[in-house]
């Protein structure tokens, strides 16, 4: 019985182990098999997941870039005040998709729809058709992608310039394995379609070789960065017109030199001046077909219009751009009567008007007479005249209209123009001044102004504006009477005219006109103008440095992109860009 | 009696055993299956990143192209060397100087009918142009359509979408990955 009981105990202990065991290994096999199949179906979520990653980031960068290109054509594209775009046929179009302002949605301070139709939230004060008002424009682009544009208030500026957020989301679209989503969002800035002048510093200061076929150092670092620029602002749509004046002191060295002989007798080559009839834009913004040759930069006399390598050494027609000083004031008058459609340099005008007083009539005179007088830019010479000087001379008609297509001033220079007080071959020093009356000493073109970063923007007399010293000077050297600004000051006592009209010789067409820089500036500004600076190489830990950093920019007197600061030459393109277009990735994800 | 519950105690082992077989097949044969699958989802996934970073790879270097054209080409050369005819089906060999470039975006005819090659399967080239004797074909072919519009009205076309496609065989059929993106001509 034992033996029984103990032979069924060990049956019944042994059913059921087999399966048991097998129900184990199986389910470790199992188990296993499963882990490798969530591992696979993994992976395939994986993959399929950065295929989605990999599409959302692009669709994200091309809704950012349809908005870009918007702007670029009219940077108030995003605001249904302004919905026009010039040659369009619906207010915008992208990815095959077209955008209609006309059937906008606008909601104030409440959330927008969304879709293919465009929406716009109004963020803050109606200021009514025709103005910008801060908003946020929203639409959605084939596959889901979801774009934002802000634009804010305090930059609806009125020179065509766009600032602002654009967020872009895009998500995966439906029936993928999970969802992708690539949310960006980018500070904006841009101008769009403007008319460049481009004022260019060849002074002596601007190291490298210049007059030899094989152009080096600075200069040709600067050339290029010139045609890089050129380029790219040309591939922008609506392309720019644009312009080139070249600076050095005098006024022979500034602007194109057309010719050396006198022209019907107008101009005034005495006392070795050079005739500033004589001058012009090295490139004229304006001129018809000259947009199509702007390749070309800094051409010779005699050189093939558009085509930039034929300027081979040696030419007797070269245009100088030998080591000269710099004369900031009268680039900036060529610049700025060519946005103001006038007509320069020609004289034949009367003679009253002129700073120097009897000497011959320049427009640069005109401009700062006008500042002055009663009379506006709109008087002063345009091109009637042109017919006496003969077909030597092009045509200048006025530049694209201001409101589609803003003016901007591009000033590159080293730091050290000094020639904003002055518009003339010769220069001062502080001994040419009696320090007791301010008066000069001796014929002031006689003597030179020592050269050196400290003399930009000074002047010798805080109560003319002009050429006085009253004491040490902090920065130049030696302990002798120090300089300051022009102090911009509208009075007869302070206007140049009446400072020097008993110096000078009334014969010789004297002019200072950037003495009274702000005024001229905001000439300009009224003219819709706008002036930006890149500094190359100036260091402004130094106290001359900030001291005309701070000049700079407060002369500008607009926002900061307007004012950079190039390490070298070879930033300046990068410098042009910054001005052009800001773009700050804020956040991707 | 003795007798009877030996085989009923048999009958119950053998049962048990064949029970166990079942299983035991069964679960093996599921877990095969299962690992058969997996092994060929796991291809396929990495198939499809494979296929993923070709078709990036041509989309980086059409784009990096489009960057220099606006730098240093401008106006309507805009599209040079990222152009494909209109109804055309265009290839890209991306191991060529961006700035340089022997080829640009060309009809597959002329790309090896846009199959991708590579010198041996470890390396991580992929062209059209290998020129290594022993170079292979690849199961992928990468094609490129290019639509260009003229969004704003002014006669020129600004705006281009490319569509690239990566395709490749699969067990069942042919399986692709597709990635698109528009340029400006901004």
């Amino acid at each position: 019985m034992t033996s029984n009981h103990t032979s069924v105990g060990l049956v019944e202990r042994q059913e059921g182990i087999s399966l048991f065991i097998v129900i184990v290994i199986g389910s470790i096999i199992l188990a296993i098999a499963i882990a490798l199949a969530g591992f696979a179906l993994q992976s395939v979520g994986n993959s399929t997941a950065r295929e989605e990653a990999v599409q959302g980031s692009y669709s994200a960068e091309d809704a950012f870039s349809c908005v870009k290109y918007w702007l670029g054509k009219d940077v108030d594209t995003f605001s249904p005040d302004t919905p026009a775009i010039a040659g369009g046929g619906a207010d915008i179009e992208c990815q095959g998709v077209s955008y209609d302002w006309s059937a906008v949605t606008q909601t104030v301070d409440g959330a927008a729809s969304n879709g293919t139709t465009m929406s716009y939230e109004l963020l803050g004060f109606d200021f009514g058709a025709g103005d910008v008002d801060a908003g946020k424009a929203t639409f959605t682009l084939p596959g889901d992608t979801r774009v934002e544009v802000y634009r804010q208030l305090e930059d609806s500026s009125d020179y065509a310039s766009f600032n602002g957020l654009v967020r872009v989301f895009d998500r995966a679209a439906a029936g993928g394995s999970r969802e992708a989503e690539r949310f960006q969002q980018y500070n904006y800035s841009t101008i769009s379609g403007a008319d460049f002048m481009f004022l260019v510093d060849r002074s002596g200061s601007i190291e490298g070789e210049r007059t030899a076929a094989a152009e080096t150092g600075e200069w040709a670092q600067l050339k290029a960065a010139l045609s890089d620029g050129v380029s790219y602002l040309r591939g922008r749509v609506p392309a720019p017109y644009i312009g080139i004046v070249t600076f050095g002191t005098g006024i022979a060295d500034t602007g194109r030199r057309w010719g050396n002989t006198d022209v019907a007798g107008l101009c005034d080559t005495a006392n070795g001046i050079l005739d500033p009839c004589l001058l012009g834009p090295d490139v004229a913004l304006t001129d018809p077909g000259d947009e199509t040759t702007l390749g070309d930069l800094l051409p010779w006399n005699s050189d093939t219009p558009g085509d930039p390598t034929d300027d081979v050494w040696p030419s007797t027609n070269r245009i100088e751009v030998d080591a000269a000083h710099t004369n900031l004031s009268l680039a900036l008058s060529i610049a700025g009567l060519e946005f103001s459609g006038r007509f320069y340099p020609i004289g034949g005008t009367s003679s009253d008007i002129s700073v120097a007083g009897g000497s011959p009539d320049y427009a640069f005179g005109r401009l700062e007479e006008d500042v002055f007088g009663d009379s506006d830019i709109d008087d002063m010479n345009d091109y009637v005249n042109q017919a006496v000087l003969g077909a030597a001379f092009p045509t200048y008609p006025r530049d694209r209209p201001d409101s589609d297509y803003p003016d901007y001033m591009i000033i590159i220079t080293d730091g050290e123009p000094n020639a904003l007080i002055s518009h003339a071959a010769k220069e001062w020093k502080s001994e040419s001044v009696n320090p007791i009356t301010g008066n000069f000493l001796a014929t002031p073109y006689d003597v030179m102004y020592p050269l050196g970063s400290s003399k930009l923007f000074r002047t010798q007399d805080p109560g003319s504006g002009l050429f006085v010293d009253t004491g040490n000077d902090p920065i130049g050297s030696g302990s002798g009477p120090h300089y300051t600004f022009c102090d911009d000051e509208e009075g007869a006592f302070n206007t140049p005219s009446n400072y020097v009209s008993g110096l000078l010789d009334g014969s010789r067409p004297w002019h200072f006109p950037m003495c009274n820089a702000t005024k001229i500036r905001d000439a300009f500004f009224d003219e819709g103008i706008q002036i930006a600076v890149i500094a190359v190489g100036l260091d402004n830990t130094t106290p001359v440095g900030s001291e005309i950093e701070d000049w700079l920019r407060d002369w500008i007197a607009t926002d900061a992109r307007l004012y950079r600061v190039a390490d070298d030459y070879a930033d300046v393109y990068d410098s042009l860009r910054e001005i052009v277009e800001v773009i700050i990735l804020k956040e991707s994800r | 009696m003795n007798t009877k519950q030996g085989n009923k105690e048999a009958g119950v082992v053998l049962l048990e055993a064949i029970i166990a077989i079942g299983v035991l097949v069964a679960m093996v044969t599921g877990s095969l299956l299962l690992l058969s699958s997996s092994s060929r989802s796991v291809r396929s996934a990495n198939d499809r990143l494979i296929a993923t970073y070709l078709a990036q790879d041509a989309v980086e270097w059409i784009r990096a192209r489009w960057y220099y054209n606006r730098q240093f080409v401008g106006g309507s050369g805009w599209l040079t060397h990222i152009q494909c005819p209109t109804g055309r089906t265009c290839g890209l060999e991306t191991q060529t100087d961006v700035i340089v470039p022997t080829t640009g975006i060309s009809e597959c005819t002329l790309l090896n009918n846009c199959i991708l090659r590579q010198p041996d399967p470890t390396s991580p080239q992929y062209s059209h142009f290998d020129p290594v004797s022993a170079a292979v074909d690849t199961p992928y072919t990468r094609t490129i359509v290019v639509q260009t519009a003229d969004v704003d009205g002014d006669g020129t076309h600004d705006e281009a979408e490319y569509t690239v496609t990566v395709s490749w065989s699969s067990g069942s059929g042919t399986d692709s990955v597709e990635i698109l993106t528009t340029l400006y001509n901004d």
